[in-house]
């Protein structure tokens, strides 16, 4: 969902103190719009077994052939 | 004949001065004269230690004549990525706001070289936090490529690969969270080696992302990658992030042959989104693999485009709560480049950073079954192009105009998705002279089969690393 200017400019002035001026804010609503489309993405692929273990996890199971 | 010196690899130097044919001062000199003449101008060092360095290879040379083991590393000249902590120096992590940060101990590898022999000769410059991958620094000067000082060394390593490819160290230690040793290693044309998360301690060290961090070398052959790996890789209980158990014995390993090594050629990972000239340097590679007796066989990475999109979700987040303290109170003090890409990780959901971490122990073990089930290494290219100019942001790629940032670690940042090691290296140079790099990726703890591998192209002639022609 599009994230409108306004919204932004309020968050950006709650966390960093200021609005940042519009080409900033503009550059952190793409971003967030391209993490949230990310997890659009990834959500059908997630099994209900997935948990987020990180890397300790993965590690413990691959066998140390190096 | 001082600078001569600074022509031998790391682990000549530290076979000559283990039988006493050289003297670890006389190097440590040689590097030093190399660096104070040089650095300057690439904008290498952010602190060099001429003292501490000579102290470090007088230690070296009383043991060798007192008949003593001075360590596997005896004399060799090392350069440290200024975001590693040395005792009484500052770490600066290529920062203004951390310049007067004064560490009180050394990280663990620091020890570790130090107890080996490495005559650490000072700090290395980076992208400021190690956050970009180009090795632009607003503070302490833009690195320079020593190929083309006009070009950029990639980053974040930036320091740690201009420093190698010009000589000024035999090896050098940098961090990798999306590519900031192969980025380095591809565009200066060294060997750069990203090990398995967890392998090498991260204690000490200036984080950017922990569940991606790395800590590695980069050197100017195979063997003295292996021969750093031997001393720094192993378990230490200060980094939460280590992985327990036995090391692979790296130098052993390096013996071990090509024939009848898998190699998976990751051609549709790389090749349409890279140079073509980069694509047909890597081809060669896939060639020369193929003549060593590699079983070579074309092999695709499942889903490595939501994998590199996931690993921005987790990465943000990450980056923004390290400094959160500093990038709500002290924004004007930071690179605007390296601000501006902080700030958005403030806002990213939780549960868009937690499904990231869920796909990626789903993902991560289907690569393993099903790309390394069937294969023992994947080839890729590095970089999709060689190092672009220092004042371009974006360069014409593909008939269109984009960012150099993406570009550069459009092919490396998901192997830190992955946790798998990586290994980068020359795969010969372009129309305009500049490097092209390839990699070699693995499975977890498979590192020293990559640098055998890699190890094997060089005495094949096929990948032939070394110093760039700068002020010869």
């Amino acid at each position: 969902m599009p994230i409108p200017d306004e919204e932004m400019a309020r968050l950006c002035r709650s966390v960093f103190g200021e609005d940042l001026g519009p080409q900033a804010r503009a550059a952190i609503t793409a971003q967030l719009e391209s993490i949230a489309a990310t997890n659009q993405a990834l959500l059908p692929r997630l099994s209900p077994q997935a948990e987020p273990g990180g890397h300790a996890a993965l590690l413990r199971r691959v066998r140390r052939d190096g | 004949m001082t600078d001569d010196l600074t022509r031998l690899p790391g682990a000549e130097i530290a076979r000559r001065v283990r039988r006493g044919e050289l003297s670890a001062s006389a190097i440590a000199e040689a590097f030093l004269g190399r660096a104070e003449r040089l650095g300057p101008k690439l904008n290498t060092w952010i602190r060099l230690d001429r003292e501490g360095a000579l102290r470090a290879a007088r230690a070296v040379d009383e043991a060798v004549d007192a008949k003593r083991d001075p360590g596997p590393l005896a004399g060799v000249p090392v350069g440290i990525k200024d975001l590693v902590d040395m005792a009484g120096l500052p770490t600066t992590a290529g920062s203004r706001i951390d310049r007067g940060r004064i560490a009180r101990e050394d990280a663990p590898i620091v020890r570790r070289l130090r107890a080996a022999g490495a005559v650490i000769l000072g700090k290395l410059n980076l992208h400021e936090y190690a956050y970009g991958p180009t090795g632009h620094n607003a503070h302490y000067g833009d690195q320079k490529n020593p190929w083309n000082p006009s070009r950029v060394t990639g980053g974040s390593s930036g320091g740690s690969g201009n420093a190698v490819a010009s000589g000024q160290a035999a090896l050098a230690i940098g961090s990798d969270t999306g590519g900031s040793i192969r980025i380095p290693s591809s565009l200066c044309g060294v060997v750069g080696h990203k090990p398995t998360f967890g392998l090498v301690s991260k204690a000490g060290c200036v984080p950017l992302a922990w569940s991606l961090d790395t800590m590695g070398p980069l050197a100017l052959s195979a063997e003295d990658c292996a021969l750093a790996m031997s001393v720094l890789s192993g378990h230490d209980p200060a980094d939460p992030c280590s992985a327990e158990g036995e090391p692979p014995r790296f130098m052993e390993a390096l013996a071990a042959p090509t024939q009848g090594l898998r190699v998976g050629h990751a051609r549709r990972y790389y090749a349409d989104r890279s140079d073509p000239e980069v694509a047909e340097a890597v081809e060669r590679v896939a060639k020369a693999l193929a003549q060593a007796g590699a079983r070579v066989e074309d092999v695709d990475i499942p889903d490595h485009a939501l994998a590199n999109d996931a690993n921005t979700a987790l990465m943000t987040p990450e980056v923004a709560a390290f400094h959160e303290k500093n990038a709500r109170e002290r924004a004007g003090e930071f690179d605007p480049r390296v601000i501006e890409r902080i700030r958005p990780g403030f806002f990213v959901p939780a549960t868009a950073y937690i499904q990231a971490l869920r796909f990626r122990g789903e993902w991560a073990a289907r690569v393993t079954r099903e790309v390394f089930g069937r294969v023992d290494a994947l080839l890729s290219a590095a970089t999709p192009i060689p190092a672009p100019p220092i004042s371009e942001d974006a360069v014409l790629f593909q008939g269109k105009k984009q960012p150099v940032r993406g570009l550069l670690t459009s092919l490396t940042r998901l192997w830190n998705f992955f946790g798998g090691p990586s290994v980068a290296f020359p795969a010969g140079l372009g129309r305009e002279g500049l490097p092209l790099g390839a990699q070699l990726m693995g499975a977890p703890f498979s590192d020293a089969r990559l640098l055998a591998a890699v190890r094997q192209l060089e005495r094949m002639g096929a990948v032939a690393p070394r110093r760039a022609p700068f002020e010869e």
